[in-house]
């Protein structure tokens, strides 16, 4: 079977759609600077995103913290390290795992409600309603959107790690009979702003590409109701697999201007 | 339209929480870093900092005070390391306390450890640079190690071929182990040796008993040992003694004048004696030149002749009739009737 085509056709569509992508990320730019502001509708996505995603990401941050410390700390026991666990903890967890697991939970409940939202949207044909109406569509949904996922998703990160630490905490008390004050000592002592500051800032960028993907997902989506779905699916793929590209990216980055 | 009041109320209060957590996160970075509050800059120079880096903590008796703020290299051997510490220590850190390079435990991180000082000096300033104590390294723990190891290894080489020659019969040890008659030899030194400590065990116990005698009985040795009248007697002769050497010290001086006097003369007689001997001088000469004696003795007997014959002349002249008349008045003078 010749499969030329087909990876011609897969390479083809990949590059277009990440022109497309760029396209739109330009247009989001150029839009978001542009009055008038949409600043009800802005409130109203930062209270959906960013409020209405507190107990899943909560609950994530919780056990995230419980698990890393009760699977960690039978192994650090056994080098006798079990001091070390609140500083490693505290570590994995602002340095990389809270934010990287958290956007991903905020892809997958934002990204996917953005992708299916905007695409019902589409298909049935009220975003050219909206146009005919004279409201610019791309503003009143997408700019609110992208910048609501971009300012809400870092908050829901620190949210999410105070969280998982208090976790750690939890089951380190248990374990360890450590105090709140000794815990937090630790923890804090360890970290450092190269920690905390490249850790906080690439959140927004991840946010950015919650909020991207998902817009562009659903304001491109087609193909009716199936469309939609499919807008949704898509929209959490890319988001995740473009979370851990940025990711890299920015660990790159930081380890440039913060030495890690 | 209360809903959506509702909804940003609680967006606001979500977002309030969450920068105020982020707020509290980097305050209490801050404060471990040092950032917050009055800080003191003080550097110390190592030679070599064993992985060290800016923001590893500094310790003062234990207590975190602060934080490395950067490390320079100053040349190919010394590295200045600045340190940012907490003013509120300054009074407790003095001018003599010593900086040392440390670990937070096996697996820790580096730190710098401050120990203080004698306590008298002055306390610290900022921009101070304070002294340093390199600890000993691994590797150079290791090297050592290693140059000991050679060492061993060289020592047992020799003990081995030490030994080799040793069961082979060969050098002074050899011969001590293996030879029959040394050993019998030494052995015979042994009983001697222990004969004569028995001897010298002997004669300590005479000792003692002579000693024991000279105590209980009234002899001479007695007396010099125990009997403090003996000291006073000594101590008063040697008393009379220097009294009289006090008086004899005049007359010794004369007779040390008249034995340089004696010296003297003697030197000049040795001298003369010398002379003569040499031949030196007419007494010399005739004491030691054979010819003169000769001639001497040919002058005495001509002499003699000239006297034999004055005497005959004389005789000739008595009886002379010129003289004749003079010598018979001469006799008569003396009581002599000359013959006619």
């Amino acid at each position: 079977m010749d499969t030329t085509y087909f990876r011609g056709s897969a390479v083809k569509r990949y590059f277009r759609e990440t022109g497309e992508v760029w396209l739109f990320a330009r247009r989001f730019f150029r839009e978001a600077v542009r009055r008038p502001f949409e600043w009800k509708e802005l409130l109203n996505q930062c209270f959906i995103v960013g409020n209405q995603s507190l107990f899943l990401v909560a609950m994530t941050g919780l056990i995230m913290g419980l698990v890393l410390t009760l699977q960690t700390r039978p192994t650090m026991e056994d080098f006798g390290a079990e001091a070390y666990m609140p500083a490693m903890v505290g570590v994995s967890i602002i340095r990389e795992i809270g934010p990287v697991i958290i956007a991903l939970i905020c892809a997958g409940k934002i990204g996917s409600s953005i992708g299916a939202e905007l695409g019902s949207m589409k298909v049935t044909e009220q975003i050219a309603a909206m146009e005919v109406s004279g409201t610019n569509p791309f503003k009143y949904l997408v700019v609110t959107r992208i910048l609501a996922t971009t300012l809400m998703v870092p908050l829901l990160v620190i949210f999410g790690d105070t969280i998982a630490l208090f976790g750690s905490f939890l089951v380190e008390h248990a374990k360890g009979e450590v105090s709140f004050r000794l815990f937090f000592n630790k923890v804090f002592h360890q970290l450092s702003f190269g920690d905390l500051i490249p850790a906080t800032a690439k959140t927004f960028f991840f946010g950015f590409a919650i909020g991207l993907i998902g817009c562009y997902k659903g304001y491109t989506s087609k193909k009716g109701t199936a469309g939609v779905g499919r807008a949704a699916n898509t929209a959490v793929v890319v988001a995740s697999m473009l979370l851990f590209v940025l990711d890299f990216i920015a660990v790159l980055v930081a380890d440039i201007f913060f030495d890690l | 339209m209360a809903t959506k009041t509702e909804n940003t109320v609680k967006l606001g209060i979500f977002i309030t929480i969450a920068v105020a957590l982020f707020i509290v996160g980097v305050y209490f970075i801050g404060s471990e870093e040092n950032m917050f509050g009055a800080n003191l800059r003080i550097s110390t120079v190592f030679s070599n900092v064993n992985g060290l880096q800016p923001g590893n903590n500094v310790r003062y008796s234990g207590i975190n005070v602060g934080t490395v703020e950067s490390i320079v290299l100053l040349d190919d051997t010394t590295v200045q390391v600045n340190l940012k510490l907490d003013r509120n220590v300054q009074p407790y850190i003095k001018k003599d306390a010593i900086a040392s390079i440390g670990s937070d435990g096996l697996v820790g991180s580096m730190l710098v450890n401050i120990s203080p000082g004698a306590g008298n000096e002055a306390m610290v300033e900022e921009g101070d640079v304070i002294d340093s104590y390199s600890r000993v390294e691994t590797d150079e723990l290791l090297n050592t190690l290693g140059k000991t190891n050679e060492n061993i290894a060289l020592i047992s080489n020799d003990l081995l071929r030490i030994t080799n020659q040793m069961t082979k019969g060969k050098g002074t040890i050899a011969m001590l182990l293996r030879d029959t008659l040394l050993a019998t030899n030494l052995r015979r030194a042994v009983f001697n040796l222990e004969a004569t400590s028995a001897h010298l065990q002997a004669t300590g116990a005479e000792l003692e008993g002579f000693i024991a005698d000279a105590r209980e009985s009234p002899g001479l040795l007695n007396q010099l040992l125990y009997d403090t009248t003996v000291l006073a007697n000594v101590n008063s002769s040697i008393s009379q003694i220097d009294t009289v050497a006090a008086r004899l010290e005049p007359f010794l001086q004369e007779l040390n004048h008249s034995a340089s006097d004696i010296s003297a003369s003697s030197a000049t007689l040795r001298s003369l004696l010398e002379d003569l001997d040499s031949g030196r001088g007419a007494a010399g000469m005739l004491l030691k030149d054979s010819i003169p004696a000769e001639d001497i003795r040919q002058i005495l007997g001509n002499l003699n002749q000239g006297a034999a014959r004055f005497n005959e002349n004389m005789e000739a002249l008595k009886h002379n009739f010129l003289f004749r008349r003079y010598f018979r008045k001469k006799k008569k003078q003396e009581g002599e009737v000359p013959p006619p």
